[in-house]
This record gives structure tokens, C-alpha cells and sequence, in this order.
């Protein structure tokens, strides 16, 4: 999935290469690379809250699911809405532990002015919009901007990044930035727009300063990966 | 029991006690605004009374009354009216015998033959008796607490229970200022849960009358005939002998309690008496209690009732227990018995074949044999179940209350504090329906208010250019409506064709005023309420919302993932000094006037008998305008609106209130608030509950270990769980065992190898009379006794020769016995369910052993020792399906004695 998905990416930035083996030649360990064994510490540190709280009654649940929430440190609004998000997951294991990487990817990035740790924080902060966003989904089942087959495909996509929003944060920076300005683009467009489909394939065209036409391939492009 | 049976039972009391209630009414005299010197003293004493019982006390000299609150829950739990004339005339005998008379004619009318028995049989001896009875039910439910929680709830709930619903009814009356707990209920039908002094109140009735009645052998006969079952020697009918004994005889009269406790009941039930038609049925049930005879026949009703397990109240509880467990044992006991010897007998039949006839019926007996067995140790564990369900629902509302209550504390505080508030919104569209909202969106109506009004906006601007449209074709006019008609249609598309949302709003008010208006105007033509009516369905259900505060709550009801906390909570109708439809109101109000953990108050309130309760915390700090807001009764309560209108104090709305009030700790950290306060209740409250829980445990574990048979048993199955499932595992053994050795032999023309005999000697077991009583080849019974897999020598004259069993039997019944130990374990501490799963794998290696040496194995067609015909295959899967599914059984008694067990989180 992760490379189909690339693909999608690839189009939005524009073709720039992605190497698996980003960083790390024996110096220093990258960013993404002190990143990846800390998001899998807190994903521990995250399921065993989540199994003494369960244990506990359903109450510890919510609250391990708000300790998590209050550290991403939300606005109310995006916390009310991802809380629903979380309530409405098929998966909220899932839900939960995408949310647990994007606290580690922030913390990761914390106080750092690096280029890659701006970058970092960036597109968790854009990952967080996305899924404050998901609710808007398929809110209308028609739009003036987009034809049915349209609208459709772009709710499948978006549909397809809500479920894994942690994965961009450990691409490579460009690749990382382009869907960063893609996803904010998104949520500031959204206000005004007939819907978030709409929001989000305008912000493709705008972010990339590309047709609706190339937009929409995109965004099948998106939804294809499996 | 509803509203309408708690009147009526006020009714039948009041014409029985009336004067000694006034009596106690006069204690709280009033002259002109003022108590009398004695009311003073009056007050004052009862004031520290009810102060000593957790109560403060508060006189509400304009309305005349005088107020108990409950500390804990800062809740009026008692009201006491002041004497003066206008209550006591509200009190009048001849007004409640008026009342009454009315109500009984209606029964006679209906039934003219019960109603004169019935009036016949209503002196206060009878219902003294039934008092006595509910007192006598009430105390073993006491004694009962740890095995059932909830038995008070379930006792009063019970339909068909006379002392559940008049007896005791009286019994909680006759506690005078200390029944707040049934005045609460009875200002508060919904809530069903009274509270706080229950147990109290108990311990004053065993040192007032219960030394009377309790002693006494009639009522414990009585009782013990209804709630055990159990039959009293040379007394077919001991509640009629009791009845007679009492009320004929009135004996009930001489004791020294009895007839006096009935002074002090009436004080709290103010003068809020509905009558209704409602009586007529209430009255005609009460009476069919008290015809003697009458309770016979409902004791008949009750036994026919009690298969209903669904119903599941202590009554039915006891008596399903007590008379399904004689049934069984009576019954199946003895079926077991033809069991035993149909299935040896098919043993015999294969054996002579040497296991090449068919077993169509041998394998359909050894199915309903399994399936007998496993209802025989369910219903010799009923108890237990029994106990651990009235468990869950005891604990159900304590946890759902809990959780709700943080859900929604965490998303209100989280809003309140802060900038641009959805609770700071108006809702001027409300109801109104999105245009175009995709079904499964519902959240949005909380999420995002502004997008649904979007959406709301596009609604009114068609329905308002659908009026326009009328207006222009002329469609009103040909209706005949007249201009002051017209011109109300005109200002209402006018107001919802504006661009404004404020002024669609006030058409939508205005559209709503002209309905009601319309309904009752006979002005002009009568079309214009349903064209007005057509509007308001077009808009959706539209009710606009301004109070600023009122449209939050009012939309996360909407929101299903916001809601999914709150689903099948009871709460209380009336909080404070408002009422509380919603939950949501609820929650708000809590926010204000609930317990204070900073101070150490009590959320969780615990009376025995009755579902554990919480009360949600406050998250303000102390405030006068507390005391004018949070303490007042149902009978004057204000709107839900007026929680976000503030009639009085210097807050406009509840949240302002909140917002300028917020402890501190809770706007710095909610969640390490909730912790320590709260959450620190709620553990140590479970601690005790885990202490209570191990009644629960001991009862399961005598039920599984049993050793000595009840004296209904009529067969050789052990009531002892664990001795039954020996009993039937030993059994598919024993025929899987015998398969192999005789097919081994016959196909081989030599014996089964030594090698697969086990070196040890079979054990010998201990042969009872009382076996070969019941059966000449008692197989079951025997295998009760012992591992011994040898079935010739077994229904043979040689039970305990030397034989030896199969290895493969001997590793598969200690197989058995380890899960056996693991469940003893499970009984004294902790065991992990991954231990009982991996006990099962080991059962289930050594029936794959056993499937192995048969030539059954699942993993496809191996040869076996032994080639087994197609017959006597499906009866081997039989077996070995039917083993496993006894470990599966087993493996859940030990789970049960863990879920019984509080799970701590550290």
C-alpha cells in the first residue's frame, strides 16, 4: 500500500524520487529513524494504558483515549470532532494508535528549529486537520464543483488518507511537504467550500498549481492504493 | 410498580391512619408567617435529628414547608409540610374517603361480587398483616445483600408480589421523616432508585416492630413458603393459617410495635394526590391482595410464572431456583437412570457386534445424553448465576453513570473554556432540516453547527420560495383566506426569505405562534392552520433555540458518536431547581450542584438493596447563588430553558455560573481532577465490592465441589458440578476405549498390545448399595466414583477387579484433572485466561491421541490402530467433539470465577 500510495504522493510533489533507506549512512541516526522506534515505544506505551484501562471499566478507556488527545494538544473543536472519529472507527485500535504516532512524531520535533523537524511537526499538525476533518466526509451526496463519479472518488481517497494519516510523516521531506500544503490547503478551504471533496481537490490544484483535470488523477491515483 | 399503584396505596393507607399523621402534622404549626414556639422547638429537634442522619435542614416559610437535603447529593430528599388550615384541609378525611368511595363504586360497578369481599377484609388488621409480611421480605433481602445487591429494587419492582406492593409500600410509609428514600421515589417516579437511608431505616424497623413480627412462626412460615419454597410440616397453606392467626384472631394487635408504628408515615407526602381513572384498576387489584384466598391464588400464578427467567427478580430468582432445582433433580435424576441403562445397553449391543452394527440411535442417545448433563450442572449452579447477574446490573449503573459522566465533562469543560464556544451559540434554526445533510452525518449538528445552518439556510429558502410561489399564483386566495391571514403567510415567507438567520429565526417563532393561535382562532377560513402546518413540515420540526447554552446539549443529543456514552442511562427528571428532560441538562446541572470531592462529599452513594449510584461532581467552588439554584423540589421546578435563563441570582445562565465559579484544579487539569477526587472514590468503592463478591465466588465453588446429593436427587449424577462432568467425560472415555480394544482385537485376532495399557492398576472405588437400588448396571454411578475404564468388569459382579485402563484414557483424564486444578486455583486467586486456553489445548493433544489410535484424525485420512467402519466413526467424533465441549464448559466456571473478581487496573 505504502508504495501505491507513494505513487499518489509522487504525482502531488511533482516526481521527486523516495528512498526507503533515507538517511543514516552509518553517521548520525536520522530524524526518521529516532522516529521510528520511538513511535513504536509510545505505540506500546499506548496499548498497555489502553489494556489496563480496559480492564478497568469503560471510563479509563475514555480517559486513556483523552490523556492521548490532551497531549496532541487540540483545540476543542478538533478534539470534540476526533473523539467522534475515534467513537465512529471501525478500527479504534487503529484510530488510536495513528493518533499515538503523530504525538510521537510531535514530541520527536519539539523544540527543534531543524528544516526536518519543522517539517515533521508540520505535517502531523496537517495529519491532526485531516482527521478533525473526517466527519465532513460524504457530507453531501451532491456538488456543483464535482460530478457524481467525481465526488465519489475523492470521498474514497480521503477516506483511504483519514485511515493511515500517520504514514506521510516518515517520508522523505519533499514528499512530506507537498501533502502538508495539500491537507492544510484543505482544512482552510473547507470553511467556505460545498464540501470537503471539493476543498481538497481545489487544494490540489492550488498546492501544486495544477488543473482539475491532473487534480483528480491525483486523487484516483490516491484512492486506487490498496 | 408505577405511579399509579404508589397513589393508590397512599389512598387505602390514608383512610386507615389518617389521624395520627395530622397529629404529627401539627408538630410544624404555623401562626400567620411564623412557627409557633412549639413548631419552633419542633423544627429544631428535628433539625438536629435529620443532621445526625446526614441531612441539613432548611424552612422554606413562604412555601410553607420545611426541607431535608441530602449532604451527599445536596438533593431535597424530604419535604415537610407546615401545619396550617389550608393543608390540613387538604389532608381532610372527607376529602380521601370522598376520593376513595368514588374510586371503589367504579370497582364495584365492575365486579360487584370482589368488591364486597374486598371491603369486607380491609380493616387495619389485614393490611397490617401484609405490612408485616413485606417487612418479614424486606429483612431477608437485607440478610441477603451479597449474594443480591439489587434484591430491595427487584422486591418492589415485582409485579406479582402482593407484599412487594402494598406491604411493603406501608412498611417504608410507616418510617415517618426517615422514608426520604421512597419520597424521593415518589416525587420521582422515573428514578426508581431511592437512595441514601435505606439501611437506616431498617435498623429503626427491627427495634420497632420486626422483633415482633420476626420471632413470630406464623409470618416465618408464611414468608419461608413464598420465597424459599419451602414446605412447612402438616401446613398446605401456611399464609392463610398465618392470615387467620393474625387478622381473625387479632393477634397482630397485642404486639407491642405493630399498630404503633403507623403514627409517623404521611408527614413527607405534601398534597400532591392525582386521581384518576388510573384507580379503578389499582383499587381492584389491591383488593384482590387482600381477599384471603387471594393470595393463594396469585402464590399459583407465581409458580407458573416462575419459568419465566427472563422476568428475573429475587422472588422469581427464588423461587426458579428452589423449585426448578426439586424439579430437576426430582425428574432428571431419575431420566438419568434411563439413561444409564439404555446407553449400557448400546455398549452391550456394539460390544457383542464388535462395533460393526449401526449406531444411529446409540450416538442420537449419547447427544441428548450431553445435552441433559449440561442443563443438569447449569441448574445446579443456578444460584451462583443467579447471583452473579443481580451483580452485573448492581455494577451496570454505577460504571455507565461514570463513564457518561467523564465523556461529557470532558467535552463541555473543554468547550467552556473556550474562545468562541459553541455553548456561546444561538440556534435560531434548529430543528430545521439540512438540505442535502447524507444520511450517517448526524454528527455534524454538534460538530459543526455553522456548516448544518448552511445547509438549514438552503431549507428555508425554498420552503420561503415556495410560499412566494403560492402568494403569486394565487393559491391562498382561492383557499378564501383573508387579508389578515395573507398577511400573516407574507410576513412569514418575508422572514425566511431573508438572508438574515436571525430574522428566518423569528419567522420560524412567528410560524409557530400562528399555529397555536390558529388551532384555537374560529376567525376566517379554516384552511390556514393546516397551510401553516404544511410550512412547518416542510422546514423539518423547526424550534428555534436562543438561550445561549441550550442549543450545545440540544445538539450533541443529535450526535450519535457523541451520544453512544449517554444511551439507556436513568438519571433524574429534576435537578436542582430545574427540571431535567434531557441528560444533557442533567450533566450541567451536576456541574453546578453535585457533591464537592475537594471537600471529600461522596460520589457514589450505596443503599443496600438498590443499584450503586453516582452522582457526578461540581466543578465550580462554593457560591451563595449555589443555594438558590441547587436545592428546590419537582413540585415548583423551573424549565429546562431557565437553566440558560436564570430567573434569579446574578448569572444569566447556568454556564456563565460555571465559567465564573471554575475550581481551579479543574479548569488546570480536568483529568488529574477527576483523579483524585473521583476516580479515588470509584476504586475504593470497588474494593469493597470485590470484598462482597467472594460470597458470590464461595456459593460457585460449593456448587462445583459438592459431594453429598440432594434428597430430591433420584438418580446417580452428582449435584457437585465437577463430579458430574467426571461422570460424563468418563463415560465418552470408556466407549472410545472399548471401540479401539474390541475393533484391535477383532481385526487383528490378538489383544491390544501391552504397550497401551497403562502399567498402573485401575483404582479401586468404593461401591454403593444405593446404586444397584436404582439400576443392575449402574455405569454412571460407578464412573462417579473413579477412573476405571474397563466396561465388562464394570456392569459386570467385578467393579473393582484388576484391570487396567489405556494410557491414553489415564493422560486424558489427567488431562482433566489439571483443569479441574486450575479452577480450584481460579477459586482462591487470580488465574489467567491464557491458562484455561492452554489447559484446553492439552485436552484437546490428548483427544487427538485418541483420534489417532482410532484412524478419526482431523488432519485427514491417517491410518489408525484400528480401521473403523463409517458408523461407528461418526459415533468416536461424537465422543471426542462432545469431551471437548465439557472442557469448554469447564474452562468457563473457572473464567466465571475470575470476571466475578474486580479487575484492578494496577
Amino acid at each position: 500500500m505504502k508504495k501505491q500510495f507513494i505513487i499518489g504522493m509522487v504525482f502531488i510533489t511533482g516526481g521527486f524520487s523516495f528512498s526507503a533507506h533515507a538517511g543514516g549512512l552509518g553517521g548520525a541516526r536520522s530524524v526518521r529513524e529516532v522516529l521510528t522506534d520511538y513511535v513504536k515505544d509510545i505505540q506500546k506505551y499506548t496499548a498497555e494504558r489502553i489494556s489496563a484501562a480496559d480492564k478497568n471499566g469503560s471510563g479509563q478507556r475514555l480517559k486513556a483515549d483523552d490523556i492521548l488527545l490532551a497531549n496532541l494538544k487540540l483545540s476543542p473543536g478538533e478534539k470534540t470532532s476526533i473523539k467522534t472519529v475515534i467513537a465512529s472507527a471501525h478500527d479504534k485500535k487503529a484510530m488510536t494508535n495513528s493518533l499515538a504516532t503523530i504525538l510521537a512524531a510531535k514530541n520527536m520535533a519539539a523544540g527543534k528549529t531543524d528544516a526536518e523537524s519543522v517539517s515533521i511537526n508540520n505535517a502531523a499538525d496537517a495529519s491532526l486537520k485531516l482527521i478533525a476533518n473526517a466527519p465532513l466526509i460524504g457530507e453531501r451526496n451532491s456538488s456543483t464543483f464535482l460530478s457524481v463519479a467525481e465526488l465519489k472518488d475523492t470521498r474514497e481517497a480521503l477516506t483511504k488518507l483519514v485511515a493511515m494519516p500517520e504514514k506521510f510523516i516518515v517520508f522523505e521531506a519533499k514528499e512530506r511537504d507537498s501533502y502538508t500544503k495539500a491537507i492544510v490547503k484543505s482544512d482552510e478551504k473547507s470553511v467556505g467550500a460545498e464540501s470537503f471533496e471539493e476543498a481538497f481537490v481545489k487544494a490540489i490544484m492550488e498546492s501544486q498549481g495544477v488543473s482539475k483535470v491532473k487534480a483528480l488523477e491525483i486523487v484516483r491515483k490516491l484512492k486506487d492504493c490498496v | 410498580m408505577g405511579w399509579s399503584k404508589i397513589i393508590a396505596t397512599y389512598l387505602v393507607i390514608a383512610q386507615l391512619v389518617l389521624a395520627p399523621v395530622l397529629s404529627h402534622a401539627q408538630d410544624l404549626e404555623l401562626e400567620g408567617n411564623k412557627l409557633t414556639k412549639t413548631g419552633k422547638e419542633n423544627f429544631e429537634a428535628y433539625a438536629k435529628y435529620a443532621n445526625g442522619l446526614g441531612y441539613d435542614s432548611r424552612l422554606d416559610l413562604p412555601n410553607k414547608r420545611m426541607l431535608l437535603i441530602d449532604r451527599n447529593t445536596k438533593k431535597v430528599s424530604v419535604e415537610i409540610p407546615l401545619r396550617d388550615e389550608k393543608s390540613l384541609l387538604e389532608y381532610s378525611p372527607k376529602t380521601l374517603n370522598q376520593k376513595l368511595a368514588t374510586e371503589f363504586i367504579k370497582v364495584r360497578t365492575a365486579n360487584a361480587a370482589a368488591w364486597s369481599h374486598t371491603v369486607k377484609s380491609f380493616p387495619t388488621e389485614s393490611t397490617l398483616f401484609f405490612l408485616a409480611l413485606g417487612g418479614m421480605v424486606a429483612v431477608q433481602l437485607f440478610t441477603d445483600y451479597a449474594n443480591n445487591p439489587v434484591g430491595m429494587k427487584q422486591h418492589i419492582e415485582h409485579q406479582l408480589s402482593p407484599v412487594g406492593q402494598l406491604g411493603f409500600f406501608m412498611f417504608m410509609y410507616s418510617q415517618g421523616v426517615t422514608s426520604n428514600a421512597l419520597n424521593l421515589w415518589l416525587k420521582n417516579p422515573k428514578l426508581k432508585m431511592p437512595i441514601g437511608m435505606l439501611g437506616m431505616t431498617v435498623g429503626l424497623a427491627v427495634q420497632t416492630y420486626f422483633s415482633q413480627v420476626v420471632s413470630d412462626p406464623h409470618i416465618r412460615n408464611c414468608a419461608a413458603s413464598v420465597f424459599k419454597g419451602e414446605k412447612i410440616a402438616g401446613n398446605d397453606h401456611p399464609c392463610e393459617g398465618a392470615y387467620k392467626y393474625f387478622v381473625l384472631d387479632k393477634k397482630i394487635l397485642e404486639g407491642p410495635g405493630v399498630a404503633s408504628l403507623l403514627g409517623a408515615f404521611l408527614i413527607t407526602t405534601g398534597a400532591r394526590i392525582a386521581v384518576g381513572s388510573v384507580l379503578r384498576l389499582v383499587g381492584f387489584e389491591i383488593g384482590m391482595w387482600i381477599v384471603p384466598g387471594g393470595m393463594v391464588m396469585r402464590f399459583g400464578r407465581l409458580l407458573v410464572n416462575a419459568t419465566n427467567i427472563a422476568a428475573f427478580t429475587l422472588i422469581q430468582m427464588k423461587l426458579e431456583h428452589y423449585v426448578s432445582y426439586a424439579w430437576k433433580n426430582y425428574f432428571d435424576g431419575k431420566k438419568f437412570i434411563e439413561f444409564n441403562d439404555a446407553l449400557v445397553a448400546n455398549i452391550e449391543n456394539q460390544k457383542k457386534s464388535a462395533w460393526q452394527s449401526e449406531t444411529k440411535d446409540f450416538n442420537k442417545d449419547i447427544q441428548n445424553f450431553s445435552k441433559k448433563m449440561s442443563e443438569w450442572r447449569v441448574n445446579n449452579l443456578s444460584e451462583a448465576y443467579a447471583a452473579n447477574q443481580a451483580w452485573s446490573e448492581f455494577l451496570n449503573n454505577l460504571t455507565s453513570m461514570y463513564s457518561a459522566s467523564y465523556n461529557f465533562y470532558s467535552l463541555y469543560l473543554d468547550s467552556l473554556n473556550s474562545k468562541n464556544s459553541l455553548i456561546d451559540r444561538s440556534y435560531p434554526l434548529f430543528g430545521v432540516i439540512p438540505k442535502g445533510l447524507a444520511i450517517g452525518h448526524e454528527d455534524l449538528y454538534f460538530l459543526r453547527p455553522d456548516r448544518i445552518e448552511r445547509l438549514q439556510v438552503e431549507t428555508t429558502n425554498d420552503v420561503a420560495a415556495w410560499i412566494g410561489q403560492n402568494l403569486q399564483s394565487g393559491y391562498y386566495e382561492n383557499l378564501g383566506f383573508i387579508k389578515y391571514q395573507m398577511d400573516i403567510i407574507a410576513k412569514i415567507q418575508a422572514g425566511l426569505a431573508s438572508e438574515n438567520i436571525q430574522t428566518k429565526g423569528s419567522a420560524i417563532l412567528e410560524l409557530n405562534a400562528a399555529i397555536t393561535k390558529s388551532s384555537m382562532s374560529s376567525v376566517g377560513p379554516m384552511g390556514l392552520s393546516s397551510e401553516l402546518r404544511k410550512i412547518y413540515s416542510m422546514l423539518g420540526t423547526p424550534n428555534p433555540i436562543y438561550e445561549v447554552g441550550r442549543g450545545f446539549g440540544e445538539s450533541m443529543l443529535l450526535s450519535p458518536n457523541t451520544m453512544s456514552a449517554f444511551k439507556d442511562l436513568t438519571f433524574e427528571k429534576h435537578n436542582g431547581r430545574f427540571n431535567t428532560p434531557n441528560i444533557t441538562d442533567y450533566f450541567v446541572i451536576q456541574m453546578m450542584c453535585g457533591p464537592d470531592t475537594s471537600k471529600g462529599e461522596k460520589v457514589i452513594s450505596i443503599a443496600k438493596g438498590y443499584p450503586a449510584k453516582f452522582n457526578a461532581p461540581t466543578v465550580t467552588l462554593p457560591d451563595e447563588a449555589k443555594e438558590s439554584l441547587c436545592y428546590g423540589a419537582a413540585s415548583e421546578a423551573l424549565s429546562n430553558k431557565r437553566i440558560y435563563n436564570l430567573p434569579f441570582s446574578k448569572y444569566r445562565t447556568v454556564p456563565e455560573f460555571l465559567r465564573a465559579n471554575m475550581n481551579p484544579e479543574v479548569s488546570q487539569n480536568f483529568i488529574a481532577w477527576w483523579e483524585k477526587g473521583t476516580e479515588s472514590q470509584m476504586r475504593e468503592a470497588f474494593k469493597g465490592f470485590s470484598s462482597l463478591y467472594k460470597s458470590i465466588i464461595n456459593k460457585l465453588y460449593a456448587g462445583l465441589n459438592q459431594t453429598n446429593n440432594s434428597r430430591w436427587n433420584r438418580g446417580f449424577i452428582s449435584n457437585g458440578a465437577l463430579v458430574a462432568a467426571f461422570q460424563e467425560i468418563r463415560l465418552y472415555s470408556l466407549i472410545l476405549g472399548e471401540m479401539l480394544k474390541d475393533s484391535y482385537k477383532e481385526q487383528n485376532k490378538k489383544s491390544l498390545p501391552s504397550e497401551y495399557y497403562s502399567a498402573q492398576l485401575d483404582p479401586k472405588i468404593t461401591i454403593s448399595a444405593a446404586d444397584y437400588m436404582m439400576s443392575k448396571k449402574p455405569l454412571l454411578g460407578l464412573l462417579a466414583r473413579g477412573s476405571r475404564y474397563d466396561f465388562n468388569t464394570l456392569v459386570g459382579s467385578l467393579p473393582n477387579a484388576d484391570v487396567h485402563s489405556l494410557k491414553v484414557q489415564n493422560d486424558l483424564e489427567l488431562s482433566f484433572v489439571q483443569m479441574n486444578n486450575l479452577i480450584q486455583k481460579a477459586g482462591a486467586r487470580g488465574v489467567k485466561a491464557e491458562e484455561f486456553q492452554n489447559q484446553m489445548k492439552a485436552i484437546e493433544a490428548q483427544l487427538s491421541q485418541f483420534s489417532l489410535l482410532l484412524g478419526v484424525s482431523k488432519g485427514g485420512p491417517r491410518p489408525g490402530l484400528v480401521t473403523l467402519g463409517i458408523d461407528q466413526k461418526a459415533l468416536a467424533v461424537t465422543c471426542l467433539e462432545l469431551l471437548q465441549s465439557v472442557s469448554q464448559e469447564l474452562a468457563m466456571y473457572g473464567n466465571m470465577a475470575g470476571t466475578a473478581r474486580y479487575q484492578d487496573g494496577n
